[in-house]
């Protein structure tokens, strides 16, 4: 990492550290949405920002993730952090069953697949009430301040395990972009067929991706239903997850490091300034906003944020 | 087992040693046979090339070595063992790399990235896959632009690129197919000989090749394909005067010569 | 039986949705996601239509349809075609886009209440042979069968119809033949959105709208044009009737809220198998 990157992100660091101390439980709310959907976009950057398939049925592991824990805690009193555990195991296997279909699919069909099978799981959730509450969702007990149980008073502490997640997952993120396993993730990206003649074995380099980010996307669902202590199928398997994960993914910037941060940033702000000034004149406001973005984005910035910071950077230095 | 095409010219198997065999190989599309009862062998250190008009099936046969598609009746045997229908992967694993007529580079990644790709089939580690790319690159002259993104390369230079790559397999046998298309003369020459000291350092190579200059140089033996059989074997000056490949090259008009 | 019928009579609507996706689909090989949200725009213009004009819901369709078409057209011309090329992604993200966007402004506008209509043709059943049939369901099934047999006669009859088809199977090939391209796609489009209008105005006669109505119509059309296979119009809606009874028996006979659950898992096992559909004999990968 060059040096002045590194001051920087050491200065940003030092700064999130330190940010519960200044701001207000509102903001803080806020960010933790932003590390929320940064880590979500991170997860699915494995596999489709580096291994360029988009996937498009996210919100199944979030789901998966989400409910484990609940479940796991309401209904047979297991700590939602070994609820968190199990749902991670439980997502790498639902992606194996996704993953073996749809791999064998290219482009928008392997999309579409992964969407259908989000869309399975939203009603299997919606039908078996007895096991997930169906439509009402389930409602998570409040404990008050229960760290062994995932819970806690304040959300001070959700702010600093989220700030951990983005760390993690960046981490991981860098890591694998250095691997072995990053080159091959990359060559398959770029042109899949000179890649196989290279030796890649493209079937399982793309399992792998996929199970890492359904992993990782599991975990932030627990996070998440942790965090606001419900759940419910439309939220956890919804088209809307979905949409928005890739959404944040894209906003950003596919395929680089700091692609989901920037967007989550970036779109999370957007739909706050916007709900502040205008949400309760006209409810839904973000929502047409993130729409008006992703269109923009996807003319003109299909780099993403990240692309544009790029671009500018390359003007300044020149100029 | 059909001999006659092969009998006819045994001059390259004076007991050397076979490394890839290609027996009654076939393929049907639908209802079409785009390629039939091919059978040839290449000898270690050889470089032969494979011929034929357009449409006789070249591509379809490289393809099939290659892993790309999988035969309908034959085999391909590869070092004693048989090779048909697996996939690519798995065949390059095995000592077989191939460069492809439309060239693949990796567009988004540096020169010394894709050439890197290559260099990790034999080693887990990073670092050492990126001094053996580093060497190769300077063996092919690539090192200078290094650092730049494949898909700004010119042509010639990704066609390198893209032999650079094959290359850091480190492979026993290499495919190539159709590399001189698009270059300069002198671009072409560079190539050639390229082709030719690597071929001396000990790598097997069959070259699927249209521009005849360039095949008749190159190779020690030739295969003519037409209409998916193969109609003539042998060196470059008895192919050259074999009736049957005038023919097909000319359309039966031929000229005595 | 009676599942049977009502699945025929309401895949009749899902035929025709699909089969304005097919061409879509099929001309411009784009993923239309705003396909339900076209729909959906159809549902209010009819609830409008009868609401504040009193005009019969069927004869709103005289309005919706050139409505929508312009809008199909609008979409096609100013959003989409840009981005027309080899990699399809940028097309679906911008469908979603656009999809999100008509959601929200219809949620804006009209709120999230579900708009019914309570005419005569919701009321009324006939019994034919000990099965109910619901007036509207039928009318608007025979307008979708009329409609998609117009269709199918403009697509093999006339000049117009015959340049789409011929783009569909090879768009170089209509381009050498001097089909204007740009064109062709904004009509493509129009017509696409037409006959997603035209269905949801007919389904309006029996169905509740709301903004995020649109969601089912578009994985049904999806796999509908999946099962027919790319490009086939009428298979499209031939698809939709089937997948009607699918779901009309799967609600019956399993449970109501289950009944997309088997069009799903239909539409997995259709792309891993048939990706070119159950109506052609090949069965090879999808690229």
């Amino acid at each position: 990492m060059k040096h002045r990157n590194a001051i920087f992100l050491a200065v940003l660091l030092v700064l999130f550290l330190m940010l519960p101390w200044f701001t207000s439980n509102y903001i803080l709310g806020v960010v933790i949405r932003i590390f929320m959907f940064a880590a979500l976009a991170l997860a699915w950057n494995i596999i489709g920002g580096f291994g360029g398939q988009l996937a498009f049925g996210n919100a199944s592991f979030f789901g998966i993730g989400a409910y484990a824990a609940a479940i796991g805690f309401s209904t047979y009193s297991i700590s939602p952090w070994i609820g968190m555990l199990i749902g991670g195991v439980l997502a790498v296997i639902l992606s194996l069953i996704i993953g073996y279909p749809s791999f064998r699919l290219r482009g928008i069909y392997f999309s579409l697949c992964t969407f259908a099978f989000s869309l399975i799981l939203e009603v299997l959730a919606r039908h078996y009430i007895s096991f997930t509450g169906g439509d009402m969702g389930i409602s998570v007990p409040l404990l008050g301040n229960a760290p062994a149980q995932f819970q806690f008073e304040s959300g001070v502490p959700f702010y600093y395990i989220g700030l951990l997640m983005v760390i993690l997952y960046v981490a991981v993120c860098r890591w694998i972009q250095v691997s072995k396993f990053g080159y091959y993730l990359s060559a398959l990206r770029n042109d899949q067929e000179a890649a196989e003649a290279l030796g890649i074995p493209s079937p399982r380099i793309k399992m792998y991706a996929f199970m890492i980010n359904a992993f990782l996307t599991a975990l932030v669902g627990t996070f998440y239903v942790q965090y606001t202590l419900f759940i419910d199928p439309q939220t956890a398997f919804g088209m809307n997850m979905s949409v928005q994960i890739l959404l944040v993914a894209i906003a950003g910037g596919v395929g680089h490091l700091w692609g989901p941060v920037v967007g989550a940033f970036t779109l999370v702000t957007l739909g706050e300034i916007t709900n502040y000034y205008l949400g309760a004149s006209i409810p839904g406001i973000d929502l047409i906003v993130y729409a008006i973005f992703l269109i923009i984005i996807v003319k003109a910035l299909p780099n993403g944020m990240v692309g544009l910071f790029q671009q500018a950077n390359r003007l300044f230095s020149r100029g | 087992m059909n001999g006659i095409a092969y009998e006819k010219s045994d001059s390259g198997n004076r007991g050397r040693d076979v490394l890839l065999e290609v027996r009654e190989l076939g393929i049907r599309f639908g209802g079409l046979k785009a390629v039939d009862n091919v059978s040839f062998r290449i000898n270690r250190g050889e470089i032969v090339g494979i011929i034929g008009p357009n449409g006789a099936g070249k591509s379809t046969t490289f393809n099939m070595l290659a892993g790309a598609l999988t035969p309908t009746s034959g085999k391909v045997v590869y070092e004693g063992r048989e090779i048909q229908g697996k996939s690519p992967w798995e065949i390059c694993k095995m000592g077989i790399s191939r460069t492809f007529q439309k060239i693949k580079v990796f567009g988004d990644m540096t020169v010394l990235e894709n050439a890197m790709v290559g260099a990790l089939l034999h080693t887990s580690r990073v670092p050492a896959a990126r001094e053996k790319a580093m060497e190769v690159l300077e063996q092919l002259g690539l090192h200078k632009v290094s650092g730049f993104k494949a898909k700004n390369l010119t042509l010639a230079d990704r066609k390198k690129l893209e032999l650079a790559r094959a290359l850091c397999n480190d492979p026993k046998l290499l495919l190539i197919d159709e590399m001189m298309c698009g270059l300069t003369q002198a671009e072409t020459k560079d190539i050639m000989d390229l082709l030719i000291r690597l071929n001396k350092q000990g790598i097997t190579m069959i070259v699927v090749e249209h521009i005849m200059a360039v095949i008749m140089k190159l190779s020690e033996r030739l295969i003519v394909l037409d209409h998916g059989e193969l109609i003539a074997e042998g060196t470059p000056e008895e192919v050259g005067r074999n009736e049957k490949v005038i023919k097909a090259y000319l359309g039966g008009h031929y000229a005595a010569s | 039986m009676q599942s049977i019928i009502s699945g025929i009579l309401i895949g009749g609507i899902y035929g025709l949705v699909s089969m304005g996706l097919s061409l879509i689909f099929g001309v411009m090989r784009i993923v239309n996601f705003a396909h339900g949200e076209l729909v959906m725009l159809a549902m209010y213009g009819t609830f409008f239509g009868v609401t504040l004009l009193s005009m019969d819901p069927f004869l709103t369709i005289v309005l919706t349809a050139p409505l929508l078409f312009l809008i199909g057209v609008a979409i096609q011309k100013y959003f989409v075609q840009s981005l027309i090329g080899p990699n399809d992604t940028p097309q679906l993200l911008l469908t979603v886009g656009i999809s999100l966007l008509l959601q929200n402004i219809v949620l804006i506008l009209f709120t999230a209440d579900h708009r019914s209509l309570f005419t005569d043709y919701a009321i009324v059943y006939y019994n034919v042979g000990g099965i109910s049939i619901n007036k509207a369901q039928l009318y608007a099934f025979i307008v979708a069968l009329l409609c998609s047999a117009a269709m199918s006669l403009f697509l093999t009859r006339t000049d117009m119809g015959k340049a789409l088809r011929a783009t569909v199977n090879d768009l170089e090939m209509a381009e050498l033949v001097g089909i204007d391209t740009k064109k062709i796609y904004m009509i493509a489009f129009g017509i696409g959105a037409m006959l997603a209008g035209i269905g949801g105005s007919a389904l309006m006669s029996y169905y509740p709208a709301n903004p995020t109505v649109g969601h089912q119509f578009l994985v049904i059309a999806f796999v509908s044009v999946v099962m027919a296979g790319m490009g086939n119009a009428l298979g499209a809606f031939i698809s939709g009737m089937i997948i009607g009874v699918i779901q009309q028996l799967t609600a019956t006979y399993i449970a109501v809220d289950m009944q997309n659950v088997a069009i799903f898992v239909l539409f997995i096992l259709l792309l891993v198998f048939r990706p070119n559909g159950i109506f052609s004999r090949k069965a090879g990968a999808r690229i």
